[in-house]
């Protein structure tokens, strides 16, 4: 019973950051500029968490810089696309390798180290208090251990399932990745849409950071998004517009990551574990390229 | 006969519009006025200006100069917002659809009903079901417009407007992509709502259609407006004349007789077979044999078949049964290139998707049909000087505008695109030419010269095989008309005895005939 504890626990650290970086690419995926960033956007954010945290003294504030930084991150991501029509899978790429550096940067300018930052300064985000909830049996221990981050992504994906089926406002942006032309003769502002949107995906990436930096850990490290904004955006690829699916699959996800640790301590090679979630990954992509392929064949005459 | 406009109030007046591209005067101090509650057409050639007089009025495109009058005051239009807003709504040639949202979805995008965040999207089906009863137009409105027929993908154009509030609804080639069928029900649609006081803008350059529609009709020409007359009293002659600028009624000449009664077989396909698929009938064990020097037309309504039986006679789809025989060979393994490279010629039903490369030029869209004949020729440049040369005096002979080789195919018209298709494929003098809706946006004067084209190559012993949603296009052209329905050919004609609505009932399935 224990494993289980801990699988779940490592899974929902694994797979929270994974979540928030992913509904920003299902946006970006549904207005038709999916963003290839979410990765170096989440690294950006968990550092600027990190440093507001530790200079403001408040975990709540760092949250609230990440998120303003992805902002302003999502917002030159913009108009690069929109206004400079840069190609958005070239300032994608440019972006990952951009932000990822900018932090080993940052880190030694501000901090003085390499590698990484932790301090007993640093506050991490508060875990939500269950009280006598917190007592059930297994589950109990994994839930109390869940930060207020956390639990607010609940809402989170209810809200984003109901905007994007529900709402004028999701209609648009599902019309805008569809045929963009069509948005354009209704009279509305395409460009504004697609800033917006990408404003939005980079607040989101800031807060995947701060959950990733200050949820389970609290420290920042180079490269400690370790390939989960990579993740979400295979997933979005594979689920869609199905914000339930994201959840389901950045949860499995989470589940090989924990196994995964789990086999790191028994007497298995250090790489075969850490290579788990993106063999998952590989595979799931291979079979979802088949499906697609069987079925345009099929279609086709 | 269409009723009198039961008021001379007018509504749009265009008072000496200009607007250039460049060094292209594409609108030339045209002057318009529209009456309310009137069907009023807008004819003239591919290049007459039409679309972009319309772009204007619809806020698309600012004007040089000029003014724009609605309701007798003047306006200027930023966007399409600033011209819906005064009513104005425009049903583009190519619709502006989101392929995988619902019909209701597409009809309220972006004037859905409540705020952005506060109200459910499924009101909206409420609403769009109201305009449906209002405007008798209807539309399955849960269903992805993608999966819908062409016809009914237009009402969800004209819906959009008239959802938008539009009282001025411009429709821009509007039976371009229809059946004769669904052109009827269009027409009786456009005119109940017209009855309800909306009054419409047809563009059109099918004379036959804005006889029967319009109450009265402004010819364009080299973009200028040449004249506007009131339909009753005039006839196709006098507006093809104002359309061309000279003499040449649209009926023309008659179509000469076949030089040669040579019967050999050009083009064969037996029992050929393709799967039913949702909105397409497939084959059913169709045979047909299209001899040298002959012109088989094809009349169906769209999702019969004909579509399936252009692409497996061109080889750019393969039969599930069956074979095809060119010239008395086997070509069933063939693929299109193959094919094109033992005399076939091929213009595909959907120019953008099968024909041209909107980003090439004329030039490369001209050379991708041709193929290496040998390994030396994958290492040459793809165009010579010749080739250029060759391609420029081409264009020039097909009327191709501009007649610029390095021009991008996405700059031409939709027009001149086509004629650049018709270039390419018969300047080789094919065997056998398959001609999929090869007069779709185009004007009679291009059509005519196709024709023209088409029956010196028949005479010279071409076989061809021609599908056209025009009955009487097929009628005037065609040696020998058979009529497809689910997939099987139910009649064959002789358009010398048999007229165009001989065809309808066969079209519907509704005659039965024995062969």
């Amino acid at each position: 019973m224990d494993l289980i504890v801990f699988i779940t626990s490592a899974a929902l650290a694994y797979a929270i950051p994974i979540v928030y970086a992913g509904i920003g690419g299902q946006i970006s995926l549904a207005s038709g500029d999916l963003n290839i960033a979410l990765e170096g956007e989440m690294l950006f954010g968990a550092f600027v968490a990190v440093a507001a945290t530790y200079f403001l003294g408040s975990p709540w504030l760092g949250i609230l810089c990440a998120v303003i930084v992805g902002a302003a991150l999502g917002l030159l991501f913009g108009i690069l696309i929109v206004s400079l029509k840069g190609n958005v899978f070239l300032v994608g790429i440019t972006y990952n390798f951009l932000l990822a550096a900018l932090t080993v940067l940052l880190l030694g300018m501000i901090f003085g180290v390499r590698g990484s930052f932790s301090s007993p300064d640093l506050i991490g985000i508060p875990k939500l208090p269950l009280g006598t909830f917190g007592d059930i049996p297994f589950l109990g221990s994994v839930l109390s251990s869940q930060t207020y981050v956390a639990w607010f992504l609940i809402p989170v994906v209810f809200l984003w399932s109901y905007v994007l089926r529900s709402t004028p406002l999701g209609l648009r942006i599902r019309a805008l990745g569809d045929n963009q032309e069509a948005v354009r003769s209704a009279g509305l502002n395409v460009d504004r849409m697609r800033l917006g949107v990408q404003i939005v995906c980079g607040m989101l990436c800031g807060i995947a950071g701060a959950q990733l930096a200050l949820g389970a850990l609290t420290l920042f490290s180079a490269g400690m998004s370790a390939g989960r904004g990579f993740v979400a955006l295979a997933i979005v690829i594979l689920v869609g517009q199905r914000p339930w699916m994201l959840v389901l699959a950045a949860f499995a996800f989470g589940i090989t990551d924990g196994i995964g640790i789990k086999l790191q301590q028994a007497d298995v090679p250090a790489q075969f574990p850490q290579m788990l979630p993106y063999a998952v990954t590989l595979l799931a992509l291979i079979l979802v390229a088949l499906r697609g392929h069987l079925r345009t064949t099929r279609r086709s005459r | 006969m269409t009723s009198a406009p039961n008021s001379t109030e007018i509504c749009v007046e265009l008072k000496g519009i200009t607007k250039r591209f460049g060094a292209v005067v594409a609108n030339e101090d045209v002057s318009l006025d529209v009456r309310s509650g009137e069907i009023h057409a807008i004819v003239g050639e591919n290049g007459a200006g039409k679309s972009t007089l319309m772009s204007i009025l619809h806020g698309m495109q600012l004007p040089d100069t000029g003014h724009i009058l609605i309701d007798g005051k003047e306006r200027i239009f930023h966007s399409a917002r600033d011209a819906i807003a005064l009513g104005i709504g425009m049903v583009h040639q190519h619709f502006m659809l989101a392929p995988s949202l619902t019909s209701a979805e597409n009809i309220v995008l972006g004037y859905e009903p409540g705020t952005s965040l506060k109200s459910n999207t499924r009101d909206a089906t409420a609403l769009v079901r109201e305009l449906f009863n209002r405007f008798d137009l209807q539309v399955p409105p849960d269903t992805p417009v993608r999966e819908l027929a062409i016809g009914a993908q237009q009402r969800v154009e004209i819906l959009k407007a008239l959802h938008r509030g539009a009282r001025i609804l411009i429709l821009d080639e509007p039976t371009a992509v229809l059946s004769p069928e669904e052109v009827e029900t269009l027409f009786s649609r456009l005119r109940n709502l017209r009855s309800s006081g909306i009054t419409i803008i047809f563009i059109s350059h099918k004379l036959r259609e804005v006889m029967a529609l319009s109450d009265r009709v402004t010819v364009m020409r080299r973009g200028k407006t040449v004249e506007t007359l009131t339909t009753s009293q005039t006839d196709q002659n006098q507006l093809a004349d104002l359309m061309v600028g000279s003499s040449v009624s649209s009926d023309g000449k008659p179509r000469p007789v076949p030089a040669s009664h040579v019967r050999e077989s050009m083009l064969r396909l037996q029992s050929v077979q393709s799967p039913t698929r949702p909105g397409n009938s497939g084959l059913k064990d169709l045979d047909l044999d299209i001899r040298r020097g002959e012109i088989v037309g094809i009349a169906a309504i769209e999702g019969n078949g004909q579509s399936d039986l252009m692409e497996i006679a061109a080889g750019v789809a393969s039969p599930s049964a069956g074979q095809v025989f060119f010239k008395g060979n086997d070509v069933t393994r063939l693929h299109v290139g193959q094919r094109r490279a033992l005399g076939l010629a091929y213009v595909p039903e959907d120019r953008h998707r099968d024909a041209i490369a909107l980003d090439s030029t004329a030039a490369e869209t001209f050379l991708s049909t041709r193929r290496p004949k040998n390994w030396i020729d994958w290492f040459r440049p793809a165009m010579s000087a010749a080739d250029k040369a060759r391609i420029a005096d081409l264009m020039q002979d097909f009327d191709v505008r501009p007649a610029d080789p390095d021009v991008l195919c996405r700059s031409m018209s939709g027009g001149n695109q086509q004629k650049l298709v018709f270039a390419r494929e018969l300047a080789d003098n094919a065997d056998c030419i398959l001609l999929g809706q090869p007069t779709r946006g185009i004007d009679i004067g291009a059509s005519r010269a196709l024709f023209e084209r088409i029956w010196r190559s028949r005479d010279k012993g071409a076989g061809v095989l021609f599908l056209s949603a025009d009955l009487d296009e097929l009628f005037s052209v065609a040696d020998r008309i058979v009529v497809m329905f689910d997939g099987r050919i139910v009649s064959e004609l002789d358009p010398q005895s048999a007229v165009p609505r001989d065809a309808s009932g066969f079209m519907t399935g509704a005659a039965h005939a024995v062969l």
